[in-house]
């Protein structure tokens, strides 16, 4: 069982939770004790108040457990125990001691009986009863017995709850000793279900037929008694009727005041008590809004000490491992859940949820995994729910109140170092005993993959089309009627209109390549300046396939534009691509030059500048020596705004300009994707995606590693791609060939990751298969010829690629990338 | 006109109206994965899309011939068969580790067992 909490466990506990000193006239009554026990040292007086105040819980279950035939004499006992423990004297000294001090101070027993508890025990009750003090008198000692009539009206109402075995006794007690001295006439005590209803637990002064009549509250009613659950604060009405709010007792008391109090403890509403006056009520002073609040936390306590089976708001919660049967259940659903449990501050108050489960189709937004996020608190878990989306005030609320929350498209932020990562789900919150269950359903799978694809094609500013060629349809992406400057309510421009929108010296450009597309029905591309109607000019690359249907007439042509203007290297390869066409129709020798000028123009053979500390990095590219083989290899090695370093090799499959247009769509594709702060293994699997859908029939391979410059550590993953190899001292092996398919064979791939702690001096490698594939030796034996070239001594990080490229025993003649990074 | 590619052989068996075995011997290759493409695309279109490859005998495969597996592999699974791999040599075994390949089409050591693993074709 749990018995009453001697702390200030509200969750809005206001100006009184953390600086309360004690009350003054319950600060005098120690002296008063101190003085008249002349015998005890005063060292006495430090005495612990953990122990104490476990004594006089202890005390309070005795007097529970004895159901004390008089309340006042309850309080009595319950003082003598205080003496008892503090004096460390027997009962009938304590009692003696009562006596005596109730004589000097001039006050009856039953009085000094509640000061004493109430300096004891300095929990609410003893701060509302000293408040009233305060404002009563200035002077503490004037108003000696006003004071007392308080104290004691609040602690024999408190010893009266505890004793009374259920709620409608507490009711009952609650009325006639704390709130009739108020003016009240009656008294309701609500208990909220799992649905959010409200059940009348215990009622005082008014009637038996009309509690019938309201036993039990229906969720979505709104009475006086909900505002308080649903406002999670104290509501006062000055009449009822002028509100217009139903309620119990209104038919007797239609002009009555009303209020109605949550009672909560530690961020949980168990119930609501509500008060009710015969007569309009005045503006109350703060002293008995302090009482009220004081009263309906004890009844928050005594609800909450009621046995399981009389609050039907536990059904899955029998006892401690509520929230382990909820895993259960989780695991049963298909949707990603989190079983979150209230994670209380010292003061007992609500600080935050802890994970207590996440299910096994939990999915965190950020790409990380379950682990990550199992048992952690959710403000550090997800730190952004409690700033832009108000996901966690979301989730309080359905704590306190039992009363479920939807919601479509919530937008569900997650920092992945320090980068916000948004994504778009639908949330449901529901509370489940002590547990709250959170499920969210990250936007169906093609929906989702739908999305990802426009971040990706945003990112590399691309924008698809699909033209129906019977029908003149034309299907446009969002994204590309921004690149064209259009509104979206425009129509688009069709492939016969292009030409229309193009600088005049690209025209024939477009023309030969619609010829191309449209009569040859060959898949083509080409570049072109974009002439805008707001006077901007873009260069666009455009992308367009044929598609023919089943009498292998032209049914449709699909592609994309991008837009090639930002970067200098684009401007490069838009040279070599714009004559791409130009090149199909004249010899090959000039086509696979281009290929390879658009190669150089992507990956400068000198080393890019990189601001990263710490960290050396060399690169080297080597074409194939026949350039109709010249193909799809890349790396790329980029500071990203977190300030950690990508770096990444890739090779897609097959040679020449498909590959090599391959090549940037992904590379551009993850440089991007990169941007959102996502760790190797998620960006590979957007890869992938990028790859199964963007592009046609490509498979590529890649090994992908970011860099972490504080602490020294590089993840990395892999897509079907051989690992990277470290060099330490004059040590050299290859990293472990971790799970990972190769690019764009499936719709859906997940990659393992790893990490790696790197040490001053070390090295690592990455390269395409061109560096090692050979026909007469296994992979094996041929990385096994690559380690020992990495294990010789070499002066410096550019030496050592020159020595393995030059050792390099391939004969396949493919081309080569290189990438070596190395720590100084 | 590929058939006369002197690097790649494929030796096609039929055991029965669902199921073949294709048998390569050689290299497969930038020059040769048209051929095997091709060779695939004649057994579907015959309603065999129960595909059995045979690789015991092929020594070397670079990631055109891969591409031409993996394509294999969505045709024949679209059409309600598989493919299936049996006893690679080991350059050709770690190529399929190293691209992971493994994991969604795993080799089988021997054509039985990769027949048995494709059902009808066993019995």
């Amino acid at each position: 069982m749990s018995g009453p909490h001697l702390r200030d466990g509200d969750p809005r506990s206001g100006p009184h939770g953390e600086d309360a000193p004690a009350p003054a006239a319950t600060a005098a009554a120690v002296p008063v004790q101190a003085s008249a026990v002349g015998d005890r040292p005063s060292a006495e007086d430090r005495f612990a108040i953990g122990r104490l105040a476990a004594t006089v819980e202890r005390l309070r279950g005795e007097v529970r457990a004895a159901h004390a035939a008089a309340e006042g004499r309850a309080l009595v006992e319950l003082a003598k125990g205080v003496i008892v423990e503090r004096l460390g004297c027997g009962p009938a000294q304590a009692a003696r001691q009562l006596a005596e001090l109730a004589d000097q101070a001039g006050l009856s027993q039953l009085e000094l009986a509640a000061d004493i508890i109430n300096q004891a025990a300095r929990d609410r009750v003893a701060e509302a009863a000293g408040d009233f003090l305060r404002t009563a008198a200035g002077e503490p000692g004037r108003a000696a017995g006003a004071d007392a009539s308080v104290g004691v009206r609040l602690r024999t109402a408190e010893s009266a709850a505890l004793s009374a075995d259920d709620t409608q006794s507490v009711a009952e007690s609650l009325l006639a000793h704390a709130l009739e001295p108020l003016g009240a006439v009656a008294v309701a005590i609500w208990t909220t279900g799992p649905d959010a209803s409200l059940s009348l637990r215990g009622h005082a002064g008014f009637g038996a037929d009309e509690a019938d009549r309201w036993h039990h509250v229906p969720p979505g009613v709104t009475t006086a008694a909900r505002q308080a659950l649903t406002g999670r604060r104290t509501v006062w009405y000055p009449s009822l009727a002028a509100a217009g709010i139903p309620s119990i007792g209104r038919t007797r008391h239609p002009d009555g005041g009303r209020v109605v109090v949550p009672a909560g403890t530690g961020g949980r509403i168990h119930g609501v008590l509500e008060i009710c006056w015969a007569r309009p009520l005045d503006p109350q002073p703060q002293a008995v809004e302090r009482q009220l609040e004081a009263l309906a936390e004890l009844c928050a306590h005594t609800l909450e000490a009621l046995p399981a089976q009389a609050v039907p708001t536990r059904p899955l919660a029998p006892g401690g491992d509520g929230p382990l049967e909820l895993a259960e259940l989780a695991d049963g659903l298909y949707d990603p859940v989190l079983v979150l449990t209230p994670h209380l501050d010292e003061e007992g108050r609500l600080a935050d949820f802890r994970i207590r489960h996440a299910n096994a189709h939990f999915q965190d937004p950020a790409g990380r995994p379950r682990s990550a996020v199992d048992g952690a608190l959710l403000l550090e878990a997800y730190p952004a729910t409690a700033g832009g989306s108000d996901l966690f005030e979301q989730i309080e609320r359905v704590y306190a109140t039992g009363e479920p929350f939807r919601s479509r498209r919530t937008r569900l932020t997650a920092l992945v170092d320090q980068v916000p990562l948004s994504s778009f789900a639908d949330i449901s919150i529901s509370r489940h005993g002590d547990s709250v269950f959170l499920i969210w359903r990250i936007e169906d799978e093609s929906a989702r993959l739908a999305s990802l694809l426009q971040h990706a094609q945003r990112l590399g500013r691309v924008g698809a089309f699909e033209e129906d060629v019977l029908t003149g349809e034309i299907t446009w992406n969002g994204q590309l009627f921004d690149l064209f400057g259009r509104q979206k309510t425009e129509p688009p421009v069709s492939l016969r209109e292009l030409a229309a929108h193009v600088h005049p010296d690209d025209a024939d450009v477009i023309r030969r390549f619609l010829h191309s597309v449209l009569h040859q029905r060959r898949a083509g591309s080409t570049s072109f300046r974009l002439l805008r109607r707001d006077g901007v000019t873009r260069h666009i690359r455009v992308i367009a396939e044929p598609a023919l249907g089943a009498d292998d007439r032209l049914q449709a042509v699909r592609g994309a534009y991008q837009d090639i203007s930002a970067q200098h290297w684009t401007e490069v390869a838009l040279t070599a691509t714009r004559d791409r066409l130009v090149a199909t129709e004249e010899e090959a020798e000039e086509r696979n030059r281009l290929t390879l000028q658009l190669q150089h123009a992507i990956m400068p053979p000198a080393k890019p500048p990189l601001d990263a500390p710490g960290l050396d990095v060399a690169v080297r590219y080597r074409p194939a020596e026949t350039e109709s083989l010249v193909g799809g290899d890349w790396y790329d090695a980029v500071v990203l705004p977190s300030k950690k370093v990508l770096l990444c090799v890739g090779d897609v499959a097959g040679h020449g300009v498909e590959a090599a247009t391959g090549m940037v769509v992904l590379r551009n594709a993850l440089r991007g994707l990169a941007v959102t702060g996502a760790g190797p293994a998620q960006l590979l699997s957007w890869l992938n995606s990028v790859a199964h859908h963007l592009t046609a029939h490509v498979t590529a391979t890649a090994v992908c590693g970011i860099y972490d410059p504080e602490t020294r550590t590089l993840r990395w993953a892999r897509a079907g791609h051989l690992p990277p190899v470290l060099v330490r001292e004059s040590e050299a092996a290859d990293l472990p060939l971790l799970r990972g398919l190769l690019l764009g064979a499936l719709a859906d791939a997940e990659y393992e990751e790893t990490e790696l702690r790197l040490e001053p001096g070390d090295t690592v490698l990455m390269y395409t298969d061109g560096l090692v594939e050979r026909r007469d030796t296994s992979v094996h034996d041929s990385v096994a010829q690559l380690l020992a070239t990495a294990r010789l001594p070499a002066d410096g990080l550019e030496r050592r690629l020159d020595l393995l490229l030059s050792r390099s025993k391939s004969d396949t003649d493919d081309d080569t990338c290189l990438i070596g990074v190395q720590v100084t | 006109m590929s058939e006369q590619e002197p690097n790649l052989n494929v030796d096609v068996t039929i055991r029965d109206t669902g199921t073949a075995v294709l048998s390569l011997g050689g290299e497969l290759d930038m020059e040769t994965a048209q051929l095997l493409d091709d060779r695939l695309a004649e057994q579907l279109r015959q309603g065999r899309a129960r595909l059995v490859l045979d690789l015991s005998s092929l020594g070397f495969m670079d990631s055109s011939g891969l591409n031409v597996l993996i394509r294999a592999v969505h045709k024949a699974r679209a059409l309600g068969g598989d493919l299936y791999l049996a006893a690679p040599t080991s350059p050709v075994r770690r190529i399929l580790e190293i691209t992971g390949v493994t994991t969604t089409i795993p080799p089988h050591d021997g054509v039985a067992e990769a027949l048995a693993a494709a059902g009808g074709g066993a019995r």
